[in-house]
């Protein structure tokens, strides 16, 4: 076998590559990934009754037989924790979220100006002084805070917006579908940073303002991921059985379609997240977002800039804070991909 | 026929006689790593095949028997592990060097896969990938390569091959497709090809094409094939001699008449009594083999098949013991432990598998009585009992269905109009099933989902006991939907992946009644029931279920209602042969019990003849053809109809031996633009000029109408040449 | 093919109207008084009566909506996109001045991704589950979550000030402000110490969606290594080289060659972070110094001459896809 198998050989561990061979059946719409060992195994039979006892084999009993019970979202999980980046991400979320909670409550005022001024890190002050004698562990702090909440509430909002968008553009088809993606296509074709320069031109600065920006912006990618999924899944058999029960059309949608295309808008949701950060960061650090006293990331470098040879902690700090952050959420967004097998984002 | 095309495997002891084998695959195995352990797919098989001869491996999903040809190449992916010895033309293959397999693969073996799509390079011309294979193997020049490119597309039958060389495979049709893989495959000349169930994705009127120019370029070139196919009919025309796999291992392997007439396997059995023909007794059920196909993760001790075995028994050690490969006849193997007694008792013989106490003869003698006469079958249900009788359940009265079609021009701001239904009536009684066939393309699934409402019609009314559907739908949708039903084809997209099997099964009684799950827990149990799953099932997913139980969970769903018509869009097709005919029985009981009409969507017309009362033919989106089951399968009169029953192979190797074929021509048009007059004329032996202007109309009495400018006169004859 | 070409063309041609449109909308419909708005300049709140008065003659604000709508517009057409109130230099001519240095900056960083990018991807592919793999994909997942600025100031902080604390070789210094003599050959090559200047945002710039661009070069080439016909072609013989340039490399590069060319119409225009920490002129730095200021036109104008140049960018895509994928070639799209 050995010399036959190059090292590009598509070598992803069995589950495709091995269930096409072994496979006749037209299973064709599977979506999980560990179905395919389990076609490939004939597993579906489940345990196929091995070791029954008496003469006369009761041969219908054998459908009964079916695997253990697992729930997709299970099937994910185990996935999920199987990948050491996705959970060493996940580990980071949670430790960024547990000093968004907790950390107020333990640092010092991050506003104070009571520090000397740009103070090497000390016992005092972990990650020193900025130039006005602010401790820039606080500002951290405080910091990976608006973070966080600026990134949930951004990415909460472009979600809800693109997913109504996108289930009324799939779902209805037709006139309401061309004239959304339309305007869509039309947004897609500013580049994406462009148009949120332009945004706070108009809104202003401000938290409220980076919010609303960060989220008119991103919603695009969220409602064409919706819309798709709804194309495909309105098709799928169930959705005609369902009709042909006579289920309402509200009851379908929320009942069998949603439900069937969230794992991207759970990917999305995840990326998400660090790319709003990011793009706050950007904002910030480019004197058109969160203004000076409120202790953002992307601000602190900035300010840090001219101070950077001889206080580089002052850069160094806010910006790991910065990596950290996006890095947990995008390794956990890369996790779940895997983890849902999602495509094409 | 030769009696011993095959040496015995090393086993068994016999001398091999005179000939060398081609390729002689002994105690293979083939197992693969997975995140649950190893799997093994392959568990000890062994076969041999002579230069020149066709061996067909026949068996189910999951039986290993894809696995075992891509071992041959060594195509498996790296996650497998392969042993055990394959010998080709006195070379160990599993030794050979790297560079010595490149030889050997296309050059001395060569393969054909299931798949003519996706086996081809979308993004090269056709002609390139065969020149690209040639050279390869052969030192010549592009121009002289290209030269045998073309000789090949034309010895495949491909027309205009000149020209079709530098066509991209999305200008091929299915059929054409697969030619030119065969054309590829034959391009250097090989030994041997291994063709991968090479027609599954085909019409049946066009497998008989590929199978006819395949076999007869074989035969021809002297080119040993190996055929791997689930369809124990294309074998019994095709192969010389058959290896049975299950669960990974070889069970049974003989000639063909051996393993068809002398079978000594209770699987190789129970697959011959499952399997629907076209010729034979229609009113004797269906046997089905029971229980579920093996998991290979964890696979049955002793005798795999022992699960389902009706014979397996402690004592003979089906259950611990794993059954040995004895020979019953010179050249014929078997792995059962009661393989003697059983041949013995004439049980593994054809007919004999059948259990006489079955209680369906009644059913049966109502049913022929219902074929024989044409008259609804007189089953009274409640809710029949207050409608009219002489209005009948379902009318169509010219139903037509047009979808829009591909943009036009350049600006693609106007579109074309595909008629995928048109001008089609037809009339369903109570309690009776009509069987609609057609190959792909013919609108018949469109036409079932217009009867649905799931589509809107674009012309043409459909009256459900007298009232018009569109206005019946608009006043009151959900008591349509409680008398009309559908079950879908494909089980694993027909039921949703995110609602336990309760959950799907409970909504109808949401929506019709009211009640909640916990209110119709009962009625959900008793549905499971029914079909003959465990009322425990309900709170399982979808994807913990196999093929066949998910169609059973499909037709409860279905059942909920207590609809007096369901509509069955290919019910079985997607099911594997040995669970197929338990899903066809079971359809068989519920109509008995509960009298509901069925509309009966099928491409293979064997299952049609099983289980229909009335059976109509499409093609194009048009019936070419109406009648009961009698008067279709015996007195057929459109020739169409005629080419569809001589495709259909038959699993009887002398039947098939001296049976021959209409073979149609070309594939099925497109329906964006159909042919002018009679849409089979492109295609059909009987076709003149005014079959080109003028289209037929459906002539003939009210039990069978035709339409066709020259009907078929004499009666069907299975085996028959060109009928007049 | 020709009606492929035709149909995306008057498909760029309605975003590139739909977007003006919509930004036209933005700037002078919903969002007040645009002339208070320039006055202001971001700043004082209340801008001088007279100030307004004097902008709204100037561009001509005190007509109907519907009328200045029609105004911008026709004078786009004729290449006139106004000026800056504040410099009153005219927007065009600032797009002239400032787009050289954005494009040739794309055009390296394009360049770099594409050899980086297509690279790394197509080795950790090759040898997936090795630790080039490994590293190829953690590498790349890091790289995206460090912000470009960061980046940049890094790389600053060894090549323009450690290199030269340390007395570095003089090779391994390098600028780290404007491009230097900013000398070109045939346009993009640069000439004398302008590489020095310049391969240092390049390589900034192009970071983030060298990462993206690997990884997706890695799962489309994993994507395609399973398809039947890779198969088909290892069944034919040919060896694993032949297999892996003719069949799966041709066919993964589809949606690949699409990134590249979608990430040159947004580099050009929204290279912002990199021009800003290098000190480079271009666009992007252009749009975020306007909008600081609320010099409305000069945002307007360059934004929709960015938007031209990334519409563009899509376009040649698609034509690109006619080479590479033959359904689309032949029309049968």
């Amino acid at each position: 076998m050995d010399l036959t198998t190059p090292p590009g050989h598509p070598g992803e561990p069995i589950t495709t590559g091995a269930q096409e061979l072994v496979n006749v059946g037209g299973h064709a719409t599977t979506s999980e990934g560990e179905q395919g060992v389990a076609e490939l195994a004939g597993l579906e039979g489940g345990l196929g009754g091995d070791g029954a006892g008496g003469e006369p084999v009761d041969l219908d009993a054998s459908l009964y037989d079916v695997g253990p019970s697992r729930s997709l979202a299970a099937d994910a999980w185990r996935r999920f924790r199987r990948n050491r980046l996705a959970m060493f991400g996940l580990l980071l979320v949670a430790f960024l979220l547990l000093v968004a909670i907790v950390g107020p409550f333990v640092v010092k005022d991050p506003l104070s100006q009571r520090g000397l001024s740009r103070e090497r890190p000390t016992n005092q002050h972990w990650f020193g002084t900025d130039r006005l004698g602010r401790d820039v562990f606080a500002r951290v702090v405080y910091g990976v805070r608006l973070s966080l909440f600026i990134g949930f509430v951004a990415t909460a909002v472009e979600t809800l917006i693109g997913i109504v968008v996108g289930a009324i553009a799939g779902w209805f088809r037709g006139w309401s579908d061309t004239i959304l993606m339309r305007f869509v296509d039309i947004l897609l074709g500013i580049p994406y940073f462009v148009l949120a320069l332009v945004m706070v031109t108009i809104i202003g600065k401000g938290l409220a303002a980076v919010i609303i920006t960060l989220a008119i912006t991103a919603w695009l990618q969220t409602a064409r991921t919706v819309r798709a999924g709804f194309l495909q899944v309105r098709e799928l058999e169930y959705v005609e059985a369902a009709k042909a029960i006579g289920v309402p059309t509200k009851r379908i949608i929320i009942r069998h379609v949603l439900p069937n295309v969230f794992q991207p808008v759970i990917v999305l949701v995840a990326v998400g997240i660090g790319s709003a950060i990011l793009a706050e960061a950007a904002l910030s650090f480019l004197g058109v977002g969160i203004s000076d006293p409120t202790p953002s990331l992307g601000l602190m470098v900035a300010q840090a800039q001219t101070e950077v040879t001889t206080s580089f902690y002052l850069l160094f700090f806010p910006a790991m804070g910065i990596v950290i952050t996006v890095l947990g959420f995008l390794l956990v967004g890369d996790g779940l991909r895997d983890a849902l097998d999602v495509k094409d984002i | 026929m030769a009696d011993a095309l095959i040496t015995p495997s090393a086993s068994d002891g016999t001398a091999p006689p005179a000939g060398r084998p081609l390729l002689e695959v002994s105690d293979l195995t083939v197992s693969f790593r997975t995140d649950d352990g190893a799997v093994q797919a392959v568990r000890g098989v062994d076969f041999s095949i002579e230069p020149g001869k066709v061996l067909a491996i026949v068996g189910e999903s999951g039986s290993g028997k894809s696995v075992t040809a891509m071992s041959i190449l060594k195509l498996l992916p790296p996650s497998a592990t392969v042993e055990g010895t394959i010998t080709f033309d006195g070379e160990d293959l599993l030794a050979a060097k790297a560079s010595r397999m490149r030889q050997v693969r296309g050059g001395e073996i060569a393969m054909i896969f299931q798949d003519p799509l996706t086996a081809l390079n979308p993004v090269y011309k056709v002609g390139h990938q065969i020149i690209e294979m040639i050279q390869v193997h052969r030192k010549i020049s592009k121009a002289d390569a290209r030269k045998r490119a073309i000789e090949m597309l034309d010895l495949v039958g491909i027309p205009q091959p000149d020209k079709r060389v530098d066509q991209y495979t999305h200008e091929f049709s299915g059929g054409m497709r697969q030619r030119a893989m065969i054309a590829m495959a034959l391009s250097c000349d090989p030994k041997l090809i291994i063709a991968d169930e090479p027609t599954t994705a085909l019409d049946v009127t066009v497998q008989a094409q590929v199978l006819e120019v395949l076999v007869d370029l074989a035969e021809r070139l002297n080119t040993a094939v190996v055929l791997i196919t689930h369809d124990l009919g294309v074998v019994a025309g095709m192969a010389d001699r058959i290896t049975v796999m299950y669960a990974g291992r070889m069970v049974e392997g003989g000639t063909v008449d051996d393993v068809f007439d002398a079978t000594a396997h209770p699987y190789t059995a129970g697959l011959l009594s499952s399997l629907p023909r076209l010729d034979g007794d229609v009113d004797e059920p269906l046997v089905p083999i029971g229980g579920q196909p093996p998991s290979m993760l964890n696979p049955p001790s002793g005798c795999s098949f022992h699960p389902r075995c009706k014979w397996a028994s402690e004592a003979a050690g089906c259950m611990s013991v794993v059954p040995p490969t004895v020979e019953h006849l010179s050249g014929h193997v078997a792995a059962c432990h009661r393989a003697d007694e059983l041949i013995a008792a004439g049980l593994l013989t054809r007919g004999a598998t059948g259990n006489p106490g079955d209680d369906t003869s009644g059913q049966a003698a109502a049913r022929a009585q219902a074929a024989g006469t044409a008259t609804p079958v007189a089953v009274t249900s409640p809710r029949e009992a207050s409608a009219a009788s002489a209005v009948p359940l379902l009318q169509a009265i010219d139903v037509e269905k047009r979808f829009l079609g591909p943009r036009i021009g350049v600006l693609g701001l106007s579109r074309s109009t595909v008629k995928a239904v048109s001008g089609v009536s037809f009339t369903l009684e109570r309690g009776e099933t009509l069987g609609v066939v057609g190959e792909s393309g013919c609108g018949k699934s469109t036409l079932g989902r217009v009867l649905m409402r799931l589509l809107p019609s674009t012309g043409g009314q459909v009256l459900l006991a007298g009232d018009d559907v569109a206005d019946l739908e608009k006043q009151d949708k959900r008591k349509f939907r409680s008398r009309v039903q559908m079950v879908f084809q494909d089980p694993y997209a027909s039921l949703n992946p995110r609602m336990t099997i309760g959950e799907a099964l409970a909504e109808p009684f949401l929506i019709h009644q009211g009640k909640n799950r916990a209110a119709s827990r009962a009625e959900v149990s008793e549905l499971l029931r029914v079909v003959g799953l465990s009322p425990e099932h309900a709170g399982r997913y979808p994807h913990e279920f196999s093929g066949g139980q998910r169609q059973r969970v499909g037709i409860a769903r279905a059942l909920a209602v207590e609809p007096e018509l369901i509509v069955l869009d290919e019910p079985v097709s997607a099911l594997d042969v040995s669970i197929q005919a338990g899903v066809v029985n079971l359809l068989r009981k519920l109509q008995e019990e509960r009298g509901m009409a069925y509309f009966f969507i099928a491409h293979d017309l064997s299952v049609v003849r099983h289980i229909s009362d009335r059976v109509a033919v499409m093609y194009l989106g048009k019936i070419v053809e109406i009648g009961t089951r009698e008067q279709i399968y015996k007195e057929a009169r459109h020739p169409y109809t005629r080419a569809l029953m001589s495709a259909v192979p038959i699993p009887d190797p002398a039947l098939e031996r001296v049976r021959q074929r209409i073979i149609l021509e070309g594939d099925v048009p497109s329906p964006i633009n159909p042919p002018s007059g009679c849409h089979f004329r492109t295609r059909c032996w009987k076709a003149t000029e005014i079959c080109e202007v003028e289209e037929p109309e459906l002539t003939g009495d009210a039990s069978h109408s035709f339409a066709c400018h020259h009907p078929v006169e004499t009666p069907v004859q299975i085996g028959a040449a060109l009928p007049t | 093919m020709a009606s492929f070409l035709i149909r995306r063309t008057l498909q760029l041609l309605l975003v590139l109207w739909g977007g003006a449109t919509i930004l036209f909308v933005l700037f002078f419909v919903i969002s007040g008084n645009p002339a208070e708005r320039m006055a202001s300049g971001g700043g004082s709140r209340n801008p001088p009566a007279s100030v307004v008065k004097n902008l709204e003659v100037r561009f001509g604000l005190d007509k109907s909506k519907p009328e200045q709508y029609k105004d911008y517009f026709s004078g786009v057409l004729t290449g006139d996109f106004k000026e800056s109130f504040r410099t009153r230099e005219p927007v065009l001519d600032i797009a002239k001045a400032k787009a050289p240095t954005s494009f040739r900056l794309a055009f390296w960083a394009v360049i770099i991704e594409a050899t980086v990018g297509i690279g790394g991807g197509m080795l950790s592919a090759r040898r997936r589950n090795s630790i080039g793999d490994y590293v190829t994909t953690i590498g790349a997942v890091v790289a995206s979550a460090i912000p470009v600025f960061v980046l940049a100031y890094l790389i600053k902080q060894v090549t323009g000030v450690y290199a030269f604390q340390h007395d570095w070789p003089q090779w391994a210094r390098f600028p780290t402000r404007g491009l230097g003599s900013d000398q070109w050959f045939l346009g993009v090559i640069p000439r004398g110490d302008t590489w020095k200047a310049l391969v240092q945002p390049a390589f900034v710039l192009a970071s983030v969606s060298t990462a993206i661009l690997a990884r997706i070069t890695r799962t489309s080439m994993l994507e395609t290594m399973r398809l039947d016909h890779v198969r088909t072609a290892r069944a034919k013989g040919l060896n694993e080289k032949k297999v892996m340039r003719r069949h799966v490399l041709r066919n993964a590069m589809i949606p690949v060659i699409t990134v590249l060319g979608i990430d040159f119409g947004t580099m050009v225009g929204a290279a912002v972070l990199t021009e800003t920490v290098f000190n480079l002129g271009g666009l992007g730095s252009q749009i975020v110094a306007a909008a600081k200021d609320r010099d409305i036109y000069v945002v307007l104008g360059l934004t929709l001459i960015v938007t031209f140049v990334y519409g563009v960018a899509s376009l040649l895509v698609d034509l690109s896809y006619a080479y590479f994928n033959p359904r689309v070639r032949l029309g049968d799209d």
